[in-house]
C-alpha cells in the first residue's frame, strides 16, 4: 500500500485508472477550476506537475507573484490578491514572512472597484474590506516596499528603517496613521494615494495636509481634494495629480492649481483631470491667486477630455505653459470621449477594438479618396489660431521647450491637436522634437503633409525636418503618399508620427 | 404573450445533433438552445434533417449532454421551490461520473458553450481537489510528477503555507 508523503495515511482509492487527461485541459479551465476550489488547496496543485506549476497564480483566487531570492533568505517579496481573510493570516503569520521586504497586499476584485469610483459618484465610499492591524511574522525593519488595497487601517507604530515605498490604493486610512508612518520611515521616498480615503477628512474643503520633507516622489489620485505639504520637500522630483470626475468646477479648479503649489520646485509633473476646461483660470485675480510659477518643472504631462468645439481647454494649456517657464518636455494627452467604465473587461477591450477598427475604416477611406485626387496641397492653412494661446508669448516656447507630444483623436481638420501642432511648430522656437499621435489605428498620411508645410514656411534657422515614423505597419502608406524625408541644413526639429497604442507611444518617446 | 406562444411551439421541434463518431440525438429545440453553439446554429438555419456534427465532442459525453440540456430546458423558468431542489439533486447525481467522463463532460460543455454545465463540471472537478494532498491529486487524475525531487522541495517551500496543517486563521484585525 502506497502512503501519503504529506499526510502519512494510505492514499485513497482511484476513481479511474490511469491516463491524465486533466493535464490536457486548456489552460482557462483549469485556471477556472482552481478559482473554485479553496486559495490553500489550488495552491498546493502547484507540486503535481510542471503543468500546474504555475496555474493557481493566476486564478484570481490568490495570486503570489514571483519572489525575489537571494539564496539566503527564501521570501523576499510577497504579493497577495486574496479573496479571504484566512489565506492573507496564514501567509503573514508564516514564519517564511519574516525575511519579507516587499510586501503587496490586496483583496481579488479590488482592481475593478475604481472603475465603479469613476463612475458613481458615490462620495467617500469605503471599498476597504479588510483590517490590517499587524504584519504577522513580517518584520517592520525588513520592508522596503508596502503596498495595500483596498485595506482599512495601517500598520502603525512600528520602525520602518527602511520603507521606501508606501502605495496605498482604494484604502480607508487615518490621516494620522499615515503620518505617523511617514514619519517612522527616514528612507520613504514614494507615496502613492490612490483613491484612499483619509478618514478624518470628511468635508473635501478641508485641507490634507502631511509632513513629508524627505519624498522624492508622490502621487496623489482621487477625488478632488485640498492637498500639500506642511514644509517643503527639497528633494521632491517627480508629483502625479489625477482627479477622478467632480461636478465642482471651482473646487477642482482651487484644488488642482493649489496642490501645484506645494511643489515649485519639482522637475516632473504628471496631471490628470477629467475635464480640462474645469482647470481654466480666467480673471486677473484668479490668474494672480491660483497660478504660481513652477520653476522647476522640466517636464509636464497634461491628460483630459476637452469638449470637441470647446476652446477653453487651450486656455488651461496655455495656464500650464505660463506656470511653467522652463518646462522642456511637454506631453498633452487629450480626448473628447469619456474614458470606457469597463476599461479592464473584456467589453470594454471589444469596444476599444470596434473603435480601433473604425478608425482604421475611416482613415483608410480618406486615403483612398486623397489617392483619387492629384496631390493637391491646398485647403491644409486652413488651420485656425487657438483662442488662449495664438499671438501671445510664453516665456518657454522661446527659450526651454524642446520637446512636444501630442496625443489626441483626429477627429476633424481643424481639431484643437491640429491647432496645437501648428502653434507649437510656429511659436516654439527652440523644438527640436514632435511627437504626433493622431489616434489609435490611424494613419497619419492626412496630417504628415501639413506639419511639413508649417515647418517648410517657418523661418530658415530652424526650417529642418525628418520625418520619421514610429509605426512600421503603416510605412508603406506613408511613402506612398507623404512626402518623403525632407532634410535641409540641420536637423533642428524632427517629428515623429505615431499611430497605434500607448506602448509605441511610450516606446517611441 | 405572442411571443411566448411562438416560443412553445418552436420548442416542440426537435434539433438533430451527430457526435464525432457519427451517432445520432435528437432534442427540443428549448435543450438545445441552452448550448450557445448550437442557438447559433440554429439561429443561422443550419440545423436541418442530417443534423448539425459536432467534431470534437463523442457519443458518450453527447449522450449526457443532451440529457442535461432536455432536463434543464424542460424546468427552465418558474420554477418552484420542489422543482428547483429536484434539478439540483439531478445536478448532483449526473455530475457523479469517473475522472474519464468528466473531462470528457468539461471539454464537451465547453466547446458547446452549455454554461450551466460547464459550471457544474468545473464546480466537481474543484471539489475533488479540495481537501486533498498532492499525492491523492495525483493518483486520482493520474497525474505523472515529473519534478526532480529538489524541484518538489523548492516549490513546496515556495508554497510551505499551502501545505500546512490547517490551524485557526491568526487574525488581523
Amino acid at each position: 500500500m502506497r502512503l501519503d508523503r504529506f499526510t502519512g495515511s494510505p492514499l485513497t482509492a482511484t476513481m479511474a485508472g490511469g491516463v491524465d487527461r486533466i493535464s490536457e485541459l486548456p489552460d482557462d479551465l483549469l485556471q477556472r477550476i482552481l478559482h473554485f476550489a479553496p486559495a490553500k488547496d489550488a495552491a498546493a496543485t502547484g507540486v503535481l506537475s510542471t503543468r500546474w506549476r504555475l496555474l493557481w497564480r493566476s486564478t484570481g483566487a490568490v495570486n503570489l507573484a514571483a519572489r525575489v531570492t537571494d539564496g539566503t533568505s527564501p521570501h523576499r517579496a510577497i504579493t497577495i490578491r486574496a479573496r479571504g481573510l484566512d489565506v492573507l493570516g496564514d501567509v503573514l503569520s508564516h514564519p517564511a514572512a519574516r525575511h519579507v521586504e516587499e510586501l503587496r497586499l490586496g483583496l481579488a476584485g479590488v482592481d475593478s472597484v475604481d472603475i465603479v469610483w469613476y463612475d458613481d459618484d458615490t462620495r467617500g465610499r469605503c471599498v476597504g474590506s479588510f483590517c490590517l492591524g499587524g504584519l504577522g511574522a513580517v518584520r517592520p525593519e525588513n520592508l522596503r516596499v508596502l503596498d495595500l488595497a483596498g485595506c482599512n487601517g495601517l500598520p502603525a507604530g512600528a520602525a520602518l528603517p527602511r520603507l521606501a515605498t508606501l502605495r496605498l490604493r482604494l484604502c480607508s486610512v487615518q490621516l494620522d496613521d499615515l503620518q505617523g508612518i511617514i514619519e517612522s520611515a527616514p528612507e520613504l521616498a514614494t507615496v502613492h494615494l490612490e483613491s484612499v480615503h483619509l478618514t478624518e477628512i470628511e468635508e473635501a474643503s478641508y485641507p490634507t495636509e502631511i509632513d513629508a520633507p524627505r519624498l522624492r516622489s508622490l502621487k496623489y489620485g482621487g477625488y478632488a481634494r485640498r492637498f500639500s505639504l506642511m514644509s517643503p520637500a527639497p528633494d521632491m522630483a517627480r508629483v502625479e495629480l489625477d482627479f477622478l470626475h467632480e461636478n465642482n468646477t471651482d473646487m477642482v479648479r482651487g484644488h488642482f492649481w493649489r496642490f501645484l503649489h506645494s511643489f515649485r520646485d519639482v522637475k516632473n509633473l504628471k496631471l490628470k483631470v477629467i475635464h480640462l476646461k474645469q482647470i481654466a483660470v480666467a480673471g486677473k485675480a484668479t490668474r494672480a491667486d491660483l497660478l504660481l510659477p513652477l520653476p522647476g518643472v522640466e517636464r509636464v504631462e497634461l491628460s483630459g477630455l476637452h469638449g470637441p468645439a470647446s476652446e477653453t481647454a487651450a486656455v488651461a494649456i496655455a495656464n500650464l505653459l505660463r506656470c511653467c517657464p522652463n518646462v522642456r518636455d511637454l506631453v498633452l494627452r487629450l480626448s473628447t470621449v469619456q474614458p470606457k467604465s469597463t476599461k479592464n473587461g473584456r467589453y470594454g477591450r471589444d469596444l476599444l477594438r470596434r473603435d480601433q477598427q473604425a478608425d482604421l475604416a475611416e482613415s483608410l477611406d480618406r486615403f483612398a479618396r486623397r489617392r483619387r485626387r492629384s496631390p493637391v496641397i491646398n485647403g491644409f492653412d486652413d488651420v485656425g489660431d487657438i483662442h488662449g494661446l495664438s499671438g501671445r508669448s510664453f516665456p518657454c516656447l522661446q527659450s526651454s521647450l524642446r520637446r512636444v507630444s501630442i496625443q489626441f483623436r483626429l477627429d476633424e481638420h481643424n481639431c484643437l491637436g491640429v491647432r496645437l501642432i501648428k502653434f507649437f511648430v510656429e511659436n516654439a522656437t527652440c523644438l527640436e522634437e514632435m511627437c504626433i499621435d493622431g489616434g489609435k489605428e490611424r494613419m497619419f498620411d492626412h496630417i504628415n503633409h501639413r506639419v511639413e508645410r508649417w515647418i517648410a514656411s517657418l523661418p530658415a534657422n530652424m526650417a529642418s525636418a525628418k520625418c520619421e515614423d514610429a509605426a512600421g505597419s503603416s510605412q508603406e502608406f506613408c511613402t506612398a503618399d507623404s512626402v518623403p524625408s525632407v532634410q535641409r541644413e540641420c536637423n533642428a526639429l524632427e517629428y515623429y508620427i505615431l499611430s497605434g497604442d500607448e506602448r509605441r507611444w511610450i516606446g517611441s518617446g | 404573450m405572442a411571443a411566448a406562444t411562438d416560443d412553445a411551439g418552436d420548442s416542440n421541434e426537435m434539433i438533430r445533433v451527430v457526435s464525432s463518431d457519427g451517432e445520432h440525438f435528437e432534442m427540443p429545440e428549448a435543450a438545445a438552445n441552452l448550448s450557445l453553439v448550437l442557438r447559433h446554429m440554429i439561429e443561422d438555419d443550419c440545423a436541418d434533417a442530417a443534423g448539425i456534427p459536432l467534431a470534437v465532442v463523442a457519443a458518450k459525453p453527447l449522450a449526457k449532454i443532451v440529457d442535461y440540456c432536455t432536463k434543464h430546458a424542460a424546468k427552465s423558468s418558474g420554477l418552484t421551490i420542489e422543482e428547483a431542489e429536484e434539478l439540483k439533486r439531478f445536478d448532483a447525481e449526473f455530475i457523479e461520473v469517473d475522472t474519464d467522463m468528466l473531462y470528457d463532460l468539461l471539454v464537451a460543455a465547453d466547446f458547446m458553450g452549455v454554461e450551466g454545465l460547464s459550471k457544474l463540471a468545473v464546480q466537481r472537478t474543484a471539489d475533488l481537489i479540495k481537501g486533498k494532498t498532492p499525492e491523492q491529486n495525483r493518483e486520482t487524475f493520474g497525474i505523472v510528477n515529473d519534478f526532480t525531487p529538489e524541484e518538489e522541495e523548492e516549490i513546496c517551500k515556495e508554497n510551505e503555507w499551502a501545505f500546512q496543517i490547517t490551524k485557526p486563521p491568526s487574525r488581523l484585525c
